[in-house]
């Protein structure tokens, strides 16, 4: 059996326009609320995640405006220290010769600037570009001492 | 490329509570390259130093969680030993610091090992890799208070490549850098490679940086570092201690390995190997062999093992 309410009774044509305008004007309310709830909402959103996404791209050497400090929660542990533009100390290097005690820090400086220009890790577990490979067997010429991997008793 | 091994230049001298041998294709180029070697050397003991309360580590270390501003050579350490512990999953931890004091190294080891009477404190895990914030392109750090950073799993080897990609771009010729058994080479080797001897330790003499090596093994380039159970160990009352420190428990690592040798890209990457192999312990073998690192691991009982076509043989020396 079919409830009344569900298939209302036969109306007059006034009556049935006035009761349309009145249901057009009550969806026409409705939207208008559902709207600025949405619009509340997005701003919100978007003011929390606008200063982070500032920050990861200040980090990645991106310009950012001044006016859009990070505050200190975009640099959490574990996502900063990722942020580098620096060669890495392990790669390869075919840098300039700068002779004398400063040569260290200039010739990382300017190793591999490929490198230099991508974010990458300071380390890596990659492996040798030789494979190490057994001493040959002695022969009548004396061979050099070896330098010796052994651990440390220092450091520190 | 040079002509014969027997023209290398040479220069051993200590460093860093250790020793530091120079090797050189051109033996004109040595003390160019003994200077170069002195001045990275001397820059990371001054940036990277547990010891010293001038250092930087010290500084960042004793802020009471402040930011601190750091030095492009502490901010590379520092990001080195914090992609140890990414790359290991924790297992070689920039925070084991006060582990280690609560150990008893907390002074330079040829001091430390001096004393002998039962540890006062019980041990203390690693204060948390992941609460350290570096940030490079500021170049500040951030450590919270309580937690001492002790960077040296990856410092020591930093310092081998700084100085052996430095030495090369000075001199232009090949070099070897071992700092302590941590070793990376750089530019053209002499024909057939760096004769480097593998140790297991014991019989090492520190006043010479003299040890019979058990294989000998040519590398041409990267790094080749060994960490062992042997090397820095210690007796606090009954206890048998040494410097690999469990970080989940603070307390010396127990292995299977006495020994773990490893060569990879970079001086870093194989120390940073090498000591996870030792805490990871069985498990090593695996981890190492589908990172296609080769290794020597040798077993309490002196049986080695090897990875990724290490060479078997060599000029293996009988004991």
């Amino acid at each position: 059996m079919r409830d009344t309410a569900e298939f209302p009774a036969q109306q007059q044509p006034g009556a049935a326009r006035t009761a349309g305008l009145r249901r057009l004007s009550r969806l026409t309310w409705r939207a208008t609320q559902l709207s600025a709830v949405t619009a509340v909402g997005l701003a919100t959103l978007f003011a929390r995640s606008a200063p982070a996404q500032t920050a990861a791209a200040a980090g990645d050497g991106t310009a950012a405006p001044a006016a859009t400090t990070p505050p200190p929660a975009a640099s959490s542990p574990g996502q900063v220290h990722r942020k580098r533009a620096r060669a890495t100390a392990s790669g390869s290097a075919q840098a300039t010769a700068r002779p004398g005690p400063q040569a260290a820090a200039q010739a990382t400086a300017k190793a591999s600037p490929a490198a230099a220009a991508a974010p990458s890790k300071s380390a890596t577990l990659a492996p040798p570009a030789t494979t190490p490979a057994a001493a040959p067997p002695p022969s009548s010429a004396p061979a050099p001492t070896p330098t010796v991997s052994s651990a440390s008793h220092g450091g520190g | 490329m040079p002509t014969a091994a027997a023209t290398l230049g040479s220069r051993t001298f200590p460093a860093l509570g250790t020793f530091a041998t120079l090797l050189v294709t051109d033996p004109d180029a040595l003390s160019l390259a003994h200077d170069v070697l002195s001045g990275e050397l001397a820059a990371v003991d001054a940036a990277c130093s547990r010891f010293r309360r001038d250092s930087e580590l010290w500084r960042v270390s004793h802020a009471g969680g402040r930011p601190v501003a750091v030095s492009e050579l502490f901010a590379d350490a520092l990001a080195t030993a914090l992609d140890a512990a990414e790359l290991t999953d924790g297992d070689v931890d920039p925070t084991c610091g006060q582990s280690l004091v609560r150990l008893g190294y907390d002074r330079d080891f040829a001091r430390a090992r001096r004393r002998t009477g039962p540890l006062r404190q019980p041990p203390m895990p690693a204060g948390g890799w992941r609460r350290v914030e570096l940030d490079r392109s500021r170049l500040t750090a951030r450590v919270p208070a309580g937690i001492l950073l002790d960077l040296g799993a990856t410092a020591k080897a930093l310092a081998a490549d700084r100085a052996a990609v430095a030495i090369e771009a000075a001199t232009g010729g090949g070099v070897l850098v071992n700092l302590g058994g941590d070793l990376r080479v750089a530019g053209d080797p002499p024909p057939g490679g760096w004769r480097v001897g593998i140790a297991d330790d014991t019989g090492f003499d520190a006043s010479t940086a003299r040890v019979q090596p058990r294989q000998i093994v040519m590398i041409s380039d990267g790094g080749l570092a060994t960490s062992s159970t042997l090397g820095r160990a210690w007796r606090r009352g009954t206890a048998e201690l040494h410097h690999i420190v469990d970080p989940a428990t603070g307390r010396p690592a127990r292995t299977c390995w006495r020994t773990v040798s490893v060569a990879a890209a970079s001086c870093a990457g194989a120390n940073i190997a090498a000591t996870a192999a030792i805490l990871r312990a069985e498990r090593a073998i695996r981890w190492l062999e589908d990172l296609r690192l080769p290794a020597r691991l040798v077993r309490q009982d002196g049986t080695a093992v090897s990875t990724a076509d290490w060479p078997e043989g060599g000029e293996d020396q009988p004991r």
